[in-house]
């Protein structure tokens, strides 16, 4: 029996007998963190468990899994309303849980713009919509000058804003627009949220798309007076600098583990039954108070069955406690992902451990 | 002995199996997007490739604007391709000397065999910044108005079409280099007896090999619109309803499957929507292929 801590939470893990392998697949942000974690709890196992993960994408782990191709899946959404209601109809017994947090952040190529005098760009989510909508057009819009510091606000060019957004399905996409549907409620009626979405301003002509966070940093980095919006692992392993955004309590917060551990905090008092649908988990995570908190805050979440084979339920169990525990410390996380505040780490154990009973 | 030329006969045999082969893959396929993309036909209907746009969130899928894409940016590196090709195969067989031949032949041929994010790369971070700029200080503001303006790094619908242009005429030339060296030493002594000078000559060869060069412009198309992603560094990404205007950014169906099929599941119209969009490619292609069968059949010389 191995014991595995974080922070007040003490949790004893049980291996399996013989050697036990899983499948899962899904979510392409949290891969490389889930490699790091697969090789170290191969190590703790002593090799009898052993984890194949797939970055398929999060909407094709979610189908895999419900296939039962996978044994567990992970995305960046909670299980979407189809499947959870085929999942009901079919009367299956399932959990869903969160493993690990993420952030979206917005970086900028602002010609002009001192950093070390004016600090970081400020934006807000209402101004963030009307740029992305294409109802501010220019750098020395109004409601982009009021924003920044007043020594700073005659530094903004009058020069179109380029917004680049990615062109392929992604979790970064659909909580970046969950934000924008959240804060805009022009926003949400004219385009809402997800994976893929229309983009008005690209109809202007001021918008553009690219492929994945490497596509959308390289554009923003070639194109002058552009902005766009990468995962934060990203950002941070690639010493992006970003904006820092307006929050409820009109505070200026920029990116940080404290500010998305804050958020995730005063999110996580009210998540739903393990087996309820999940579709408005994650905007409680989302714009929420506070003088620290930054405003988009996701997490990436993990599906399984209830009803497996003892020897696969016992492996879960392990692999996914020792994740929600010893795999949240620093050293085992991978560079620039977001540890779960301790109360997340709790309920998703007590989730499991009610669950998986063998 | 015997026994030999039967297992020679049944060889030979196999080969007409292995055509039935390949008829019964396409065939499966076509039943494959057909049935997938069923769907999203009883869904859109006519709207589905007579309107521009592709929103998860809404499930709504209208794909006009790469359906134009695919077209123009095939089209357009067609017909660079086919002037380059047939430039330098004449080159290659007809002008070049003779000592010169085989090596121009084999860069030619090695430049076939790049692969295709070697080509993305080179469209993304040299043409693309090379259109861009020249778009900006050489095309007059008028003509802008009507041709649109590139993205930010110079990502357009011409740009993807002359990076493929240079993708697909090595290959082309290979095939009409091949065509014209295969015509007949007779045709040409005959020719040239004729008192015909060497453009002449070349003019006839061409002719003489139509056919052959249809099917090298028939295998560029496949290659062009079936190109993901190199065109899909250099066309920008975006919804382009206008999709004509070939300066301004857009998409190809081959770019916009590579895009979207990740996180297709999650919605219950995206994955027939993108097995619909396969398949109006599918026939368009074939549309192509029998009218340029067709107009090339029985004409010679």
């Amino acid at each position: 029996m191995l014991t595995s801590r974080y922070g007040d939470i003490v949790v004893y893990i049980r291996m399996p007998e013989s050697p036990v392998s899983l499948n899962g697949g899904g979510s392409t942000f949290v891969y490389p963190q889930m490699q790091a974690w697969i090789s170290r709890f191969r190590n703790i196992s002593e090799s009898l468990v052993s984890i194949n993960y797939q970055g398929i994408g999060s909407g094709a782990g979610e189908a895999q899994w419900f296939s039962r191709v996978l044994d567990f899946g992970a995305a960046d959404v909670p299980i979407s309303n189809s499947t959870y209601s085929k999942l009901a109809s079919a009367g299956a017994g399932f959990i869903q849980f969160p493993i690990i947090a993420g952030s979206v952040v917005i970086i900028y190529n602002l010609p002009g713009w001192d950093g070390s005098v004016c600090g970081s760009l400020r934006l807000s989510g209402e101004v963030l919509a009307s740029i992305y909508l294409g109802s501010i057009i220019y750098w020395d819009d109004p409601r982009v000058r009021d924003l920044q510091v007043d020594i700073c606000r005659s530094k903004l060019p009058h020069e179109p804003i380029r917004a680049i957004h990615r062109s392929d399905g992604s979790g970064t996409t659909a909580l970046f627009t969950l934000y924008l549907s959240h804060v805009s409620s022009e926003w949400s009626r004219r385009v809402g949220y997800g994976y893929t979405v229309e983009w008005p301003r690209d109809a202007l002509g001021y918008g553009e798309g690219a492929r994945g966070n490497d596509g959308v940093a390289a554009k923003v980095k070639g194109t002058a007076y552009s902005i766009g919006y990468v995962e934060y692992s990203y950002a941070v392993a690639n010493k992006l600098s970003f904006a820092a955004l307006k929050n409820r309590d009109g505070y200026f917060v920029l990116p940080s583990p404290q500010s998305v551990s804050e958020a995730l905090r005063r999110g996580a008092q009210d998540l739903p039954e393990p087996s309820q649908y999940w579709g408005d988990v994650p905007r409680s995570f989302i714009d929420k108070e506070g003088r620290d908190t930054y405003p988009i805050v996701g997490l990436v979440y993990v599906f399984i069955y209830t009803d497996l084979p003892r020897d696969k339920a016992i492996a879960l169990s392990a692999f996914f406690r020792w994740i929600l525990t010893e795999g949240q410390r620093q050293d085992n996380l991978v560079e620039g992902y977001l540890p779960l505040p301790t109360e997340l780490a709790k309920q998703a154990i007590g989730y499991i451990e009610k669950a998986l009973k063998y | 002995m015997g026994r030999k030329m039967a297992r020679g006969e049944m060889l030979f045999r196999s080969f007409a199996l292995s055509n039935i082969l390949i008829i019964a893959i396409v065939a499966v396929m076509v039943i494959l997007l057909g049935s997938e993309g069923v769907m999203i036909y009883i869904k859109e209907g006519v709207s589905f490739i007579s309107t521009s746009i592709w929103s998860g969130a809404r499930e709504s899928y209208g794909i006009l604007f790469a359906l134009g894409g695919s077209i123009i940016t095939s089209i357009i590196a067609i017909i660079i391709a086919l002037a380059i090709a047939i430039g330098s195969a004449v080159t290659l067989s007809e002008l070049a000397p003779q000592s010169m031949r085989l090596f121009l032949s084999s860069l030619t041929d090695l430049s076939a065999s790049i692969p295709t994010v070697i080509y993305g790369l080179w469209g993304l971070y040299i043409l693309a910044p090379a259109v861009g700029w020249i778009t900006r200080e050489w095309i007059p503001e008028s003509v802008r108005s009507i041709l649109g303006t590139p993205g930010s790094i110079g990502t357009s619908l011409l740009t993807a079409s002359i990076l493929l242009s240079i993708m697909i005429s090595p290959f082309a030339t290979a095939m009409i280099r091949e065509a014209l060296s295969s015509v007949p030493r007779s045709i040409d002594e005959a020719l040239y007896s004729l008192g015909l000078t060497r453009f002449e000559v070349v003019v006839l060869k061409l002719r003489y090999i139509r056919r052959a060069i249809a099917t090298a412009m028939m295998i560029a198309y496949g290659r062009a619109v079936g190109e993901t992603i190199a065109v899909s560094m250099v066309v920008g990404n975006v919804v382009n309803p206008e999709f004509w205007r070939i300066l301004s950014p857009g998409y190809t169906i081959s770019s916009l499957i590579a895009d979207q099929y990740q996180n297709a599941e999650s919605y219950n119209y995206m994955v027939p929507a993108i097995f619909g969009a396969a398949l109006v490619l599918f026939v368009i292609g074939v549309m192509i292929n029998i009218y340029v069968t067709l107009i090339t059949r029985g004409q010679r010389l």
